[in-house]
């Protein structure tokens, strides 16, 4: 039954464990990381730097430094196929051309000294049988996708020559250059103006719907969240801390994070003299509670079973999943087999 | 309210008392230079004749996107940077043209709030010298003194009295920002321009200074400039709200006017740009073409006319001017041009 459930998902993530060497001791940056991502859904990651959205997403894609970081339990299910079983050379052929990404900043991510027609190539090159001449040419129709005006001009220029707008064009224009099932967008427009992100943001749902593409779009922002998504992952201090369909979570937030933190952005279309807060802050790697919930310092409803029961992510209500323990559900197995124990 | 201003004939200034800061037609120009010989070619116009006036205890917002001159405007009121042309009267005086000991004098009751908390604060002092640096600049206190004075600063922004013997680099982002309110505070100033003080912060951390700001605007009776590219943050914080585009002030207006009734194209278009953290609303979007053009080369006429959706020929032959269009409401569009 439950394998049934899953058959049809293009990404899966099972029980995903990353961590990075410090000291010579292995930190677990995210921590116990599950959840699904059906063909053609949007799904976004939400929650404030150093959450573990980014260490995820480069995990999927098995982009982080091999010397210092490592994916220490679980698996990435991509179509079936474990991502982190494969060597470097199979992983080579899956980036690009079944996963792609964009990144936060495409200043960083585009080679100043390279062209950007010859970049764009360079994934046509590396993937497909093509000459030079059809390259360039597929180059143009592909800018030309992306909403690029002249791009027969654009691509003999190198990136400082372009906007931050247009170099995000250029950006997703490589990405979709191999009709990708899965695009990673990491923070896609967190560097760009308010206008210009409405315009990427509308290009992105544009291609998603003509290339029936899934998108994981990982944000800090809850607006961008509740125009783009299907499905909400919110993660803090490398938890998955609930899951929810996108109407659901606005309207009915189940974990005390998510609800704090939709409480505390200013809203245009209200009038508040305060805002609400959230004290403190998030605890870092090394000083992360071993046990317990790992918002329970910060978190408005804890009590005394929040700092000595580890909760686990749990089905709360239809379609909505989180990691709490105002929730029964949440209650560690054996913990709940104790707690019958003591009243039978 | 006509009867309380009186211009003072020899200078040609607002004795109103209201009035904490006006900024008439403020200009600056970075030159360029080219060329073997340097010579100058042109200017970049950063803020090309902006006006505004502050009234005492309330919060302008000024919002824009970046490179649209925000910044610039803060840091020429303040003189941080000289302006090119243009007035900026504070509190009664005009402090364009004032030079040493009087300027210094003067800064005393204007400080600022900057951006990048890790950038703003000096990584080798300790945050007690950080914060007590303005008033050893200013008075002769005594070091008890100073320590004590110090240490309520701290805990009115909401740090401990310990935190005087830290180093920047121990406090996260949000405490370094409350690290830099201290210090903005230490003189007691009459006005703060705030040069987006949270847009390098987390959400749940950004609404703890928001808040934190407008407690301390109450208690020490401040009037505060604040600028961000983030028009929800700053309808929230202000009363009333300037728009900038391209060194131009577009629209100015109260807060709920500028975020209701917008009626310049561009505040339309920035206004439905935001994306409204609630899935079941759905904006009438505009969406902009382009992007911002740069201000070496600005369009002729109305700056906004190459990405305006409803601009017509004559916009890029006539600057247009504010004019109040609705009581309270000024807009710069030739839209709204009877004649």
């Amino acid at each position: 039954m439950i394998q049934n459930q899953h058959d049809n998902d293009l990404l899966r993530l099972k029980n995903l464990h990353t961590g990075f060497m410090i000291d010579g001791e292995l930190h677990n940056a995210i921590v116990d990381v599950n959840f699904n991502v059906k063909p053609k859904e949007v799904v976004c990651v939400v929650g404030e730097s150093g959450c573990g959205k980014s260490v995820m997403s480069l995990s999927i894609m098995q982009l982080l430094p091999k010397l210092n970081s490592k994916i220490s339990a679980g698996e990435i299910l991509f179509n079936g196929e474990d991502l982190t079983k494969k060597t470097d050379k199979e992983m080579n052929k899956v980036r690009g051309k079944d996963i792609a990404m964009i990144f936060q900043e495409p200043m960083t991510a585009l080679n100043p000294v390279f062209t950007v027609g010859s970049q764009l190539q360079e994934v046509l090159f590396n993937h497909l049988e093509i000459t030079s001449k059809d390259a360039r040419e597929k180059s143009i129709e592909l800018m030309r996708q992306v909403g690029i005006s002249r791009p027969e001009k654009i691509i003999d220029e190198y990136p400082h020559q372009l906007s931050g707008g247009m170099r995000q064009r250029v950006m997703i224009a490589m990405a979709v250059a191999l009709h990708p099932k899965l695009l990673i967008a990491d923070e896609p427009t967190t560097a760009l103006d308010v206008t210009v992100q409405a315009q990427i943001l509308e290009l992105l749902k544009d291609i998603q719907e003509k290339e029936d593409m899934a998108i994981m779009l990982i944000t800090h922002d809850l607006g961008v969240v509740a125009e783009m998504a299907h499905k909400v992952i919110v993660m803090y201090a490398g938890q998955v801390v609930e899951t929810s369909d996108v109407i659901k979570l606005f309207k009915n937030p189940k974990h005390p994070y998510t609800k704090a933190l939709l409480n505390s952005i200013p809203r245009m279309d209200r009038d508040e003299e305060k805002l609400n807060t959230i004290g403190g802050v998030v605890p870092s790697l090394e000083n992360m509670p071993q046990v317990g919930c790992r918002f329970a310092g910060r978190c408005p409803k804890a009590f005394g079973d929040c700092t000595k029961v580890t909760p686990k992510i749990a089905e709360v209500s239809d379609g909505q999943s989180a990691r709490c323990l105002l929730y029964e559900e949440c209650y560690p197995e054996n913990h709940i087999n104790e707690k019958e124990e003591i009243k039978l | 309210m006509s009867q309380q201003v009186q211009l003072d004939e020899k200078k040609d200034i607002h004795v109103d008392k209201e009035v904490l800061l006006e900024v008439r037609n403020l200009k600056k120009y970075y030159p360029v230079h080219a060329g073997f010989f340097k010579r100058k070619v042109g200017d970049v116009k950063a803020v090309d004749d902006i006006s505004l006036t502050l009234k005492k205890g309330e919060t302008f917002g000024l919002v824009g996107e970046s490179g649209c001159g925000k910044s610039t405007a803060g840091r020429t009121i303040l003189r941080l940077t000289e302006s090119t042309d243009g007035q900026v009267i504070f509190d009664g005086k005009d402090i364009t043209n004032l030079s040493g000991s009087l300027l210094r004098e003067k800064r005393q009751d204007f400080q600022m709030v900057f951006q990048d908390p890790y950038a703003s604060l000096n990584p080798k002092m300790m945050v007690g010298h950080l914060v007590d640096e303005p008033i050893r600049n200013y008075t002769n206190k005594s070091h008890k003194q100073l320590k004590t004075e110090v240490e309520e600063l701290l805990e009115r922004v909401g740090l401990r009295a310990e935190d005087y013997f830290k180093y920047p680099h121990e406090f996260s982002g949000g405490q370094r920002q409350r690290i830099g309110i201290a210090r903005a505070l230490a003189l007691n100033p009459k006005l703060i321009v705030a040069d987006e003080p949270v847009s390098a912060l987390d959400v749940s951390i950004q609404s703890q200074v928001l808040n934190l700001l407008k407690e301390l605007q109450g208690e020490f009776d401040l009037t505060y400039l604040f600028i961000a590219h983030d028009l929800s943050v700053v309808k929230h914080m202000s009363d009333r709200i300037g728009v900038m585009y391209l060194g131009h002030m577009v629209e100015v207006g109260d807060k709920d006017a500028i975020y209701k009734e917008p009626l310049h194209p561009y505040t339309q278009a920035l206004t439905s740009a935001i994306p409204e953290p609630d899935p079941l609303i759905k904006k009438e979007r505009i969406i902009l073409e382009g992007d911002v053009p740069s201000p070496q080369n600005p369009p002729t006429g109305c700056v906004f006319h190459t990405r305006c959706p409803v601009a017509m020929p004559k916009c890029k032959e006539i600057i247009p001017q504010l004019k109040e269009v609705r009581p309270n409401q000024q807009v710069a569009c030739l839209l709204y041009d009877k004649e």
